[in-house]
């Protein structure tokens, strides 16, 4: 009788620390999976409200730099470790990246153009990508 | 047991009923983001297709969109609004020569409404583009 109880307690003692392991596992898991997802909801929803547009005149002889308008609802980061632009396929070094029409604070917000400089290289018919922080791109033959 | 297991059971669904409640907020909010973002697409797609500006006074086309302005030493061209929404005009982009021209226009350019501009010296040769704030476009060449 009293080895039956004994029994009896170990398999409930066991029941309840397996059915705990369980639920903390799958809270863990859970937890995990529901982060993922916020992170990539975030990203995607910033890729959503954001969008560029380079404006060069492609028909303007000469090209003083590389303008990109702001046509999204969110403002980006215009410094230029943080723009990466490929003229036929290379990558290029900004050497400036100043904002053409800044209302005074500085931030590339909506409807703001960045003037971005490059060292000695004609743009003039050539193909430009540009690509901003979160992924945001536009392309444009010049 | 059987009453261990419905301990055990129980503990479960406790468990799970505690991290649906925990998580379930956090996603939802997370899936509500993303619903407006997509909303704030829609829309910014939807103020493309309504909006358009053009060049008012150009005579023909030179090549591909590129209208003409009449070198009339006046220096005047007029912009249109072709679309169905309002303009704002401060934040006209002013292309001239491929180089951004500042301007001092303010206010709103209403739906087939248009305004004439001297602010500009032209040329002959000269090539004029205007850029709207969702970059909807309009070039023009002084000849």
């Amino acid at each position: 009788m009293a080895g039956e109880s004994a029994a009896q307690a170990i398999f409930f003692i066991a029941s309840v620390i397996i059915a705990s392991v369980i639920v903390i596992a799958l809270y863990g898991v859970t937890g995990s999976v529901s982060g993922a997802l916020v992170v990539r909801n975030s990203h995607l929803a910033d890729q959503m409200k954001g969008d560029i547009e380079i404006i060069n005149d492609p028909g303007a002889s000469t090209q003083p730099g590389l303008y990109v308008l702001n046509t999204g609802k969110t403002e980006f980061d215009n410094s230029t470790d943080s723009i990466a632009v490929l003229v036929n396929g290379v990558y290029q070094t900004i050497l400036t990246s100043n904002i053409e029409n800044d209302d005074g604070d500085l931030q590339w917000e909506p409807s703001e153009v960045v003037n971005l400089t490059f060292s000695a290289i004609d743009l003039s018919g050539k193909s430009i990508k540009v690509i901003v922080a979160n992924g945001v791109l536009d392309t444009k033959q010049l | 047991m059987g009453f261990g297991i419905s301990i055990a059971t129980a503990t479960i669904a406790i468990g799970l009923i505690l991290t649906a409640t925990v998580y379930y907020g956090r996603v939802s909010d997370s899936y509500e983001l993303l619903q407006d973002a997509r909303d704030e697409e829609q829309a910014r797609m939807l103020s493309l297709l309504e909006t358009g500006i053009g060049i008012y006074n150009k005579s023909s086309c030179s090549y591909e969109d590129r209208g003409i302005i009449t070198d009339s030493g006046t220096d005047i061209f007029y912009i249109k609004n072709i679309g169905t929404l309002p303009i704002d005009k401060s934040k006209l982009v002013m292309l001239v020569n491929g180089e951004i021209a500042n301007h001092t226009w303010f206010g709103w350019l209403y739906p087939g409404k248009n305004f004439s501009t001297t602010a500009f010296t032209l040329n002959s040769s000269d090539v004029v583009k205007i850029v709207t704030e969702n970059a909807r476009s309009d070039c023009a060449e002084v000849v």
